[in-house]
């Protein structure tokens, strides 16, 4: 019962943010909290333009997507099979310190305002 | 390191070797509990393992003879220790805080104690992982609303969301 509650309660959430999402374009839009590490720093953290690339995924633009946060569509389809898995402690640790040192290298690495780098920006 | 299949026929692992040694001595597993090493394909009775052959009591000499483990309930499965890692991952990203990083750090713990038969130590990590996972969303909720409450109301027009 309480399972249920969960997964029904988790189930609208998730349906809510995917509309909110779809209807309104971070870009022009500012109902949108802003990522606070851009705000205090100027740098780009691994998150930054998520929102902006969930819109475009949804509106079926995965180019786009990728252009504002590729790191997060790679997330996306490993934390969807994750949650699929179900039990995650049988993973072996070297595949979580690899995802770590993935995200940490993302995050570094776009910040780097030199060409290849650049893509990696929002 | 090794996976087992247990009494109750569900595959369990991977494991170290002490720790199989340790359930061998507690009766959970023996001589016929099927195993496989890491990097291997076949499975094989423990007593076939060279490395387990003096730990396990030959089959048939215990009081309910050349009864196989899969007959009935003697291995207990392993106590569940939730690692927190997909609620780290999802805060990391989307709180973009260095709390979230600490949280995946104790989620790749609670997997590298819990492989290897430290139960103790993987739930203090798989706590702590719990803990810096709801740091990192508070912390990252409370600054948020600090960020946006104001910029959105007075900023509607000229405020580009940096996220």
């Amino acid at each position: 019962m309480v399972m249920r509650f969960k997964t029904i309660s988790l189930g609208v959430a998730f349906g809510v943010v995917a509309a909110v999402l779809f209807a309104f374009d971070p870009v022009r839009a500012s109902i949108y909290p802003a990522c606070v590490f851009h705000r205090l720093t100027g740098l780009w953290c691994p998150g930054c333009g998520t929102t902006r690339a969930l819109h475009q995924l949804l509106h079926g633009n995965v180019a786009a997507a990728f252009h504002f946060n590729a790191l997060s569509m790679v997330i996306l389809p490993v934390a969807g099979y994750l949650i699929v898995r179900g039990d995650v402690s049988t993973l072996k640790p070297k595949w979580i310190w690899a995802l770590l040192a993935v995200i940490v290298a993302f995050g570094v690495l776009r910040n780097i305002p030199v060409y290849p780098f650049t893509l990696l920006a929002p | 390191m090794y996976k087992i299949i247990g009494g109750d026929g569900r595959q369990y692992g991977p494991v170290s070797a002490d720790q199989i040694r340790q359930w061998m001595a507690e009766g959970r597993a023996n001589a016929l509990t099927m195993a496989q090493a890491e990097g291997s394909t076949e499975w094989k009775p423990l007593g076939q393992f060279p490395e387990f052959a003096p730990a396990a009591p030959p089959a048939g000499s215990t009081p309910p003879p050349q009864t196989p483990p899969t007959a009935g309930p003697t291995f207990q499965p392993r106590e569940h220790v939730p690692s927190w890692l997909v609620p780290a991952i999802l805060s990391t990203i989307c709180c973009c805080l260095p709390f979230g990083i600490i949280s995946i750090v104790y989620a790749a713990q609670v997997n590298t104690k819990l492989q290897a038969g430290d139960i103790h130590g993987a739930r203090e990590a798989s706590r702590n992982a719990q803990i810096w996972f709801w740091l990192a969303v508070a912390f990252g909720l409370i600054s948020m609303c600090f960020l946006w409450v104001p910029f959105t109301r007075f900023h509607m027009h000229r405020f580009y969301q940096p996220w």
